[in-house]
């Protein structure tokens, strides 16, 4: 307690201190000095009388003396006398020693204190000296009732002479008192001042101490006020609080303000606000929930779970009239209120941007299940074949958008760039198919079509560069998608992953160990042929001869080509149905044949032959009359020989309707343009119902040859 | 084929410039479009390019030869063929590109004022082992370019 | 002090259980409302775990009914977070926390002690 008065309050309990110890000091001073002036009126009362004693007796001294024949009469006089006397002496004897003496006004016993001026002094000394002659003078006067002339005659004269003198005396003392008394009271006056003077600045100070703590307590709230607007303003989550009726309190965070895009949020509903942004049915579960923390039943840690306004979409419309989506989390957290009263902190954080993040990673996961279903398709691919055929198709692609590019002038004929395109992306598919890589020969076979479709819109009309726009989009999505596979390659290779074929071959079959690399995919081809008979309902058996040499690349990538087209063909058009062939007599599967050879030259001979029903000439006819190459007389007159040229022309097909083995009739231009590739000569040999021979026939040696075709019919 | 649909507006913006010049009936020829990598040099004399962000993103140019320019300021009656006027109009032909696409791409996609380049293009934004689309125009036997580089923000498969 | 757990999966009453054994003096086990508002009229447990979605009675009205009886008990929902609205609900008619499955022995026990923790005046 005294430590509170002499700490925080020191200055405010010595000012009141003092002011009181002021005013008590001018009070004390007053009762004082009211006493001496009452005693100085005393006195001057008493001074007065005696003034006026001296007269008196004076008077009654001259009245003795004229009465002292009659005995009678004077006594009244003389009693009177003899009154005055004592009293004259007995209050100059106050005045001089102090003592009593009767009042002048009440005629009551005053006790007088001793003069002490030196001024008042003097004037008594004097008086006093003078006195004692008057007490000589009249002391005969005082002993019977008998006045003789010895006794009032000196008595008489001396009055006589001296009274004036003593009268005067008793004036001057008289108006000594007055002054002395004036004295007080102006002592008194400015006493006065003086104390409400002090009591005044002293108030004064009180006040301007006070109003300098108001100031500086209202600065210091000033500052709190201005700091927590600071951290409102700059804190990077929309806050606010809540009271126990719902409604939103009177202080928020700025970025609230740019969450919701509104100003409008101190002092509104809860309700009203939520439901700007949000459905009913999340507004009144949010109600409910914000509810519970102010239910003294529940637990607030244990309700965090159930927050309903975690991650939800809110529709917010901009002052532009823009309607933007976000998602928004919302925390709550119940604070005590210094006046006891509960209210709850809440938090919103637009997390529009993680839960996209998070969107996107689960498409990134989408993709992953898609790499895995490509992944199955490039583990069953010798590693060796899919790096040749990756490079196939990078290069097959450059040749596609070289085609593409190298039109840039011409904007009239856009029929040859398609007819080149065609046949490049079929020998593209065919290597695909080989691979059994459906995810790239799908992709190749819709590029396909997209040709085809504008072959036939050029059928039409004039075609434009623009037109050929989706050929170029599609084309770069293959060169993604080869890219991709070319990466998942890598990977794989990167994680020692092998080559599950190779692996289950070189267990398996003995006899591959020795083929060399270069030339596994020539006998991948058996597979490949299987596949594509399995789906035409035959079935063949595929010999290799020559192959187990190593090939140079330059031959085996360009004849590889030519051996898929050829088996397509072959199980497209040539292997009968069992049915068929057991009518003709022929062994069940179609078989067919490949073989390579050289001489010690450089000079090579690639055979091909398939026991199948042969070159359909009559088809040959009807095709090229159904594409308006001839009329259907013309073609029927076509011998054998020049069909067979003619079935070398782009986009013949015998076939009706177009799938992934046959139809699009490029098949044999394809062949044609790889053997122009390897400037080498094909001969063409074909017995109806028998069989059908394809020898292509080219050199490594450096002279250069016209290519040639040529056709024997046995 | 989201990327057909963007590059028919973006054609349909250099077509819309083309329209307005009153020149002669003078066909804008768009030749067959290609690929080019981008770490291949990029870009004519001048290239107007403009920035797209959003579900797919990246640069549309309009690069032009210096010839083809000088004609088109020859129709406003200029004869002042400096670098600043050249630059003025493939500027003005990127804005007509990006602004027709912007009414027609609508909120989905932001796509910024056109930047003027002079040379070929700085590709220190893209992304360099992708390829960009080229679509060579003709106009009045003079060439020019739109090249279209898009990527998708999810990678296609 | 007495356990009651209401659950419709066996599973879970024994985790429960096994969780909380030590705590309790006795614990009790209903698999529906209706067999808990048997057992709570009878013993009077401190505290109940509930279930929210039960067969024959679920777990809000069961709530309600053990506030009617027994309104000195603690409950703790212990649910699937399929629907925050009945739980809330849940929460607003008497349930004094709510726990998450699944859940850890560890979360168990907090949140029992939590609930204990409650003042009732009720």
């Amino acid at each position: 307690m005294l430590k509170q008065l002499f700490g925080k309050y020191r200055f405010l309990v010595i000012s009141i201190a003092l002011f009181l110890i002021f005013d008590i000091g001018v009070l004390v001073l007053n009762i004082y000095t009211s006493g001496k002036i009452a005693e100085q009126t005393e006195l001057i009362n008493l001074a007065g009388r005696q003034r006026t004693l001296t007269q008196q007796m004076s008077k009654a001294t001259q009245y003795i003396r004229a009465q002292k024949l009659q005995q009678w009469v004077y006594q009244s006089g003389l009693a009177e006398l003899r009154d005055q006397f004592d009293v004259f002496g007995a209050t100059i004897k106050a005045f001089n020693e102090g003592g009593q003496t009767t009042s002048a006004e009440t005629g009551a016993i005053v006790s007088v204190a001793k003069v002490e001026t030196p001024e008042g002094r003097a004037i008594l000394a004097e008086a006093t000296t003078l006195w004692r002659g008057f007490e000589q003078a009249i002391s005969p006067l005082m002993i019977d009732v008998l006045i003789t002339d010895e006794e009032i005659e000196p008595a008489s004269e001396f009055i006589a002479a001296n009274n004036l003198k003593l009268f005067d005396q008793m004036n001057r003392l008289t108006e000594h008192f007055t002054h002395e008394s004036e004295k007080q009271t102006t002592f008194l006056r400015m006493a006065q001042i003086g104390g409400i003077t002090l009591a005044t600045i002293n108030f004064f100070v009180i006040l301007f101490h006070f109003l300098k703590q108001l100031r500086g307590r209202d600065r210091r709230l000033e500052i709190k006020q201005h700091e927590s607007d600071q951290i409102l303003d700059t804190i990077n989550e929309g806050v606010f609080l809540v009271d126990e009726n719902l409604s939103i309190g009177g202080q928020h965070s700025r970025h609230l303000e740019e969450v919701f895009d509104t100003k409008r949020v101190s002092g509104r509903r809860l309700s009203r606000f939520l439901s700007a942004y949000f459905p009913e049915k999340i507004v009144k579960t949010a109600l409910e929930y914000t509810r519970l923390y102010f239910q003294s039943h529940i637990n607030p840690d244990l309700i965090a779970d159930v927050n309903p306004l975690k991650r939800v979409k809110a529709t917010v419309a901009q002052s532009s009239g823009e309607v933007f989506e976000k998602y928004l989390d919302f925390s709550f957290a119940p604070l005590r209120q210094e006046n006891d009263k509960r209210a709850i902190l809440v938090s919103v954080n637009d997390v529009t941007d993680s839960i996209l993040l998070e969107e996107q990673e689960e498409k990134n996961e989408d993709q992953v299940e898609r790499q895995l279903a490509l992944f199955s398709q490039i583990l069953p691919i010798n590693p060796d074949d899919l790096e040749v055929f990756i490079d196939e198709c990078l290069s097959g692609f450059e040749q596609l958008n070289q085609t593409l590019k190298n039109n840039k002038n011409v904007t009239d004929n856009y029929d040859q760039t398609l007819a080149r395109m065609f046949r490049e992306t079929h020998k593209l598919k065919g290597s695909a198919s080989a691979l059994s890589f459906s995810w790239i020969s799908n992709q190749l076979h819709d590029f396909e079509s997209s040709i085809e479709g504008l072959q036939k819109q050029g059928e039409r009309k004039i075609l434009r560069g623009q037109d050929l726009l989706t050929l170029t989009i599609q084309l770069r999505q293959m060169y993604e998608s080869i890219e991709t596979v070319s990466d998942l390659g890598d990977r794989l290779k990167a994680y020692g992953i092998k080559h599950i074929a190779a692996q289950a071959a070189n267990a398996l079959d003995v006899s591959n160990e020795k083929q060399p690399v270069e030339n596994k995919r020539w006998f991948g081809l058996r597979d490949f042929a299987e596949g594509i008979a399995k789906e035409e309902n035959v079935a063949v058996d595929v010999s290799l001869r020559g192959f187990s040499e190593a090939l140079e690349p330059h031959i085996g990538e360009t004849l590889y080509p030519i051996a898929v087209q050829l088996i397509r063909n072959s199980i497209a058009h040539g292997v009968e149905s069992r049915k068929t062939r057991q009518c003709l007599r022929k062994p069940n599967s179609g078989q067919i044949s490949l073989s390579i050879s050289h001489d010690s030259l450089g000079n090579y001979r690639f055979v091909y032959e398939d026991d199948g029903r042969g070159f359909d000439y009559d088809g040959i006819r009807a095709s090229l009359a159904a594409r308006g190459v001839m009329s259907k007389s013309s073609a029927a007159k076509l011998s054998k020989n020049e069909l067979v040229q003619n079935a070398f022309r782009d986009n013949l097909s015998t076939r009706e309707g177009v799938d992934q083995n046959a139809g699009r009739g490029v098949g044999l231009s394809l062949v044609w343009e790889q053997v122009k590739l390897l400037e080498g000569n094909l001969k063409i040999r074909s017995v109806e119902n028998e069989f059908t021979q394809f020898i292509v026939d080219f050199s490594m040696s450096e002279e250069p040859k016209e290519p040639l075709i040529s056709r024997h019919v046995a | 084929m989201k990327h057909k649909k963007q590059i028919d507006i973006f054609i349909e913006g250099v077509k819309r410039y083309f329209d307005h010049l009153t020149f002669e009936e003078e066909l804008l020829e768009i030749g067959a479009p290609y690929l080019v990598r981008n770490s291949e040099r990029l870009g004519l004399d001048y290239t107007g390019a403009i920035s797209i962000t959003g579900d797919s993103k990246g640069y549309v140019f309009f690069s032009s030869t210096s010839p083809l320019l000088k004609y088109i300021l020859l129709g406003h009656g200029a004869s002042n063929f400096s670098e600043e006027y050249l630059g003025d109009i493939v500027g003005e032909i990127a804005n007509t590109i990006s602004g027709n696409a912007r009414s027609h791409m609508g909120a989905e996609f932001h796509i910024s004022p056109p930047k003027v380049i002079v040379g070929e293009i700085n590709k220190y934004n893209m992304n360099l082992n992708s390829r960009s689309y080229v679509l060579p125009i003709r106009w009045r036997r003079n060439s020019a370019q739109l090249i279209v580089s898009l990527e998708e923000n999810e990678q296609l498969l | 002090m007495k356990l009651l757990i209401v659950d419709d999966s066996l599973v879970i009453r024994n985790k429960i259980n096994s969780g909380l054994l030590k705590r309790f003096d006795k614990v009790l086990r209903a698999k529906n409302g209706v067999e808990a508002i048997e057992v709570v009229k009878l013993v009077r447990p401190d505290v109940i775990t509930m279930d929210l979605t039960m067969p024959e009675m679920d777990g809000v009205e069961c709530i309600q009914e053990v506030m009617k009886v027994c309104p000195s008990t603690h409950i703790l929902v212990i649910s699937a977070l399929a629907d925050k609205a009945t739980a809330i609900a849940a929460l607003s008619c008497g349930a004094n926390g709510f726990l998450c499955k699944p859940f850890t022995q560890s979360q168990l026990t907090d949140a029992i002690e939590k609930v204990l923790a409650i003042q009732l005046s009720r």
